[in-house]
């Protein structure tokens, strides 16, 4: 682990600050969906890159031979900080995004049901990564569009291929989990994000300053 | 300097070469800009005021309804790309164009209304070069699973490596024969590319293959897993001897050069080894085993092999 590694005042002040920014989004997200959202308190490592499929496999609310989607989403703060955010769902998630968005079964055919994942992801993940940035920076955070990376595929093959694509250009990575829970509807899904290790400076400097300021 | 007058904004509006539409809180439409005029071949005067849907009844209206209470409540940039969607907006001006198009959260000032600023890109060019790429991409894979080797290389090819790399995992379980796994990674070849070029990449490449192939035996198989990662098979043996196989070839590879018309180009590798035993579960988690301590062979300097160990 080389000098991105947070020393453990700062990882608690991040999950501190990503405590605050689900407290913010369950609430936000509640009065969006007209739904109670359960937000679990995240995990967050420190992973070194080959650890990331077991990390995904440990920490995830399904279970290893579990059928997935998975769908991905990029997020920039203005280049200072930067990274990828990582949905999974499974089968019965599909059930409870109609009721989620107030939309009714005339309202989709199949083919829309993954147009509506993708947009509740987006609202998920959206609100999740804009609360907990805007801590830091006041500037917004920039999305790019939504992606499936995958559909129907067992967590662990997809965990092992997640590393495929990570490796390329992640050596270490800080990694937060958050579970959300909808009652109501049984909605639950997991959400894993990735920062850039060459944010992990700036994210690093942006913590010092917060903590400077609380003293 | 003078002060930046509504005049001059509305210049840049109307000149920039997307396409923008303000929709208010209840979808109907407050402005366009001429990007949209010239492609719908309507003024924004005949318009305002009127709901977008009424003005472009194509649209997905479910779908935008959930995105712009989205974008309204949570105030966040919603994206959409001509991947998810090609064409939202249908423009009566002839051609199809692609879009990308993004749905900002504008305050209206001295109000709570949120207002949406719809961005349309002509994405047309790029897309159609990409879905051309990809077409190309998809006939030289057809191209290289029909043989089964590497075009480049000329020895195993992904696919083929990984079903023999499942097979003999299958063998050494009935068999109980020792089976071990090595992948190797050249050394920053990236670098290599940069600095060379991609023919000189190429020759490297195939400089290390033919290394390797020319010290195998029978027990072996070799194959190109991606891009300048490889990976061996070996079956048999004791880890001694694998391991001082594996060492040899290690420093053949980094003995040899590649000459080229700018000097000649010096090569390492470094390489993760992994033993099967009983409790590696599928191929995935062998592969990872090896990967890890390949990982563990580049923090360490590079040029050195690594034997995979649970610590």
């Amino acid at each position: 682990m080389n000098d991105s590694k947070l020393p453990s005042e700062e990882l608690d002040l991040l999950r501190e600050l990503v405590n605050v920014a689900m407290g913010l989004s369950a609430s936000e997200l509640a009065s969006l969906f007209s739904y109670f959202v359960k937000i679990k308190v995240p995990v967050i490592n420190i992973e070194s890159v080959e650890e990331l499929p077991e990390t995904i496999l440990k920490n995830s609310i399904f279970p290893e031979d579990e059928e997935i989607i998975a769908i991905r989403q990029l997020f920039n703060n203005n280049g200072i900080i930067k990274g990828e955010g990582i949905i999974l769902l499974n089968r019965k998630t599909r059930e409870s995004v109609l009721p989620l968005l107030r939309l009714s079964e005339e309202d989709a055919d199949s083919e829309m049901i993954s147009d509506f994942l993708l947009e509740l992801s987006g609202q998920l993940m959206g609100s999740c990564l804009s609360n907990l940035l805007k801590q830091f920076f006041p500037s917004p955070t920039s999305f790019d569009p939504l992606e499936i990376i995958a559909s129907d595929e067992p967590l662990r093959k997809f965990a092992y291929r997640a590393l495929e694509t990570a490796d390329s250009y992640y050596e270490d990575i800080l990694c937060s989990k958050i579970d959300f829970v909808i009652d109501k509807v049984n909605f639950q899904c997991d959400m894993f994000i990735l920062f850039d290790p060459a944010s992990l400076p700036n994210l690093r400097i942006a913590l010092r300053k917060v903590l400077e300021e609380n003293l | 300097m003078s002060q930046i007058g509504f005049g001059l904004i509305s210049e840049i509006f109307n000149r920039i070469d997307f396409g923008m539409i303000l929709i208010d809180n209840n979808d109907k439409i407050v402005i366009w800009n001429d990007f949209v005029s010239r492609h719908y071949q309507k003024d924004p005067a005949s318009v305002r005021g009127v709901d977008l849907f009424e003005v472009f009844p194509n649209l997905p209206r479910t779908w935008l309804n959930v995105k712009f209470r989205g974008v309204r409540q949570l105030r966040n940039i919603s994206k959409v790309s001509w991947e998810q969607r090609p064409v939202l907006f249908d423009f009566p001006s002839g051609g199809t164009m692609l879009q990308d198009c993004d749905f900002i959260p504008v305050n209206n000032p001295g109000t709570d209304e949120v207002y949406i600023c719809i961005i349309i890109k002509d994405v047309s060019d790029p897309a159609k070069n990409k879905m051309e790429l990809n077409e190309l991409i998809k006939i030289n894979k057809s191209l290289e699973e029909i043989t089964n080797i590497d075009a480049l290389t000329e020895i195993f090819n992904r696919r083929s490596i990984l079903q023999a790399l499942k097979d003999k995992m299958n063998e050494a379980r009935e068999n109980s024969e020792p089976l071990y796994l090595c992948m190797f990674d050249l050394d920053h070849f990236k670098s290599i590319n940069d600095t060379y070029g991609h023919i000189v990449g190429d020759r490297v490449l195939k400089y290390v293959s033919q290394t390797v192939s020319s010290s195998m035996t029978k027990d072996m198989l070799f194959g190109r897993y991606g891009g300048e990662e490889f990976m061996i098979i070996l079956q048999g043996g004791t880890l001694d001897d694998v391991l001082s196989w594996i060492d040899g070839v290690r420093s053949r590879i980094f003995s040899g050069n590649v000459e080229t018309r700018e000097g000649s180009v010096k090569i390492s590798a470094s390489f993760g080894i992994a033993e099967f035993n009983g409790l590696i579960k599928d191929d995935l988690e062998f592969i990872h085993s090896a990967d890890v301590a390949l990982y563990r062979a580049k923090k360490e300097g590079r040029n050195r092999m690594i034997l995979f160990s649970q610590k």
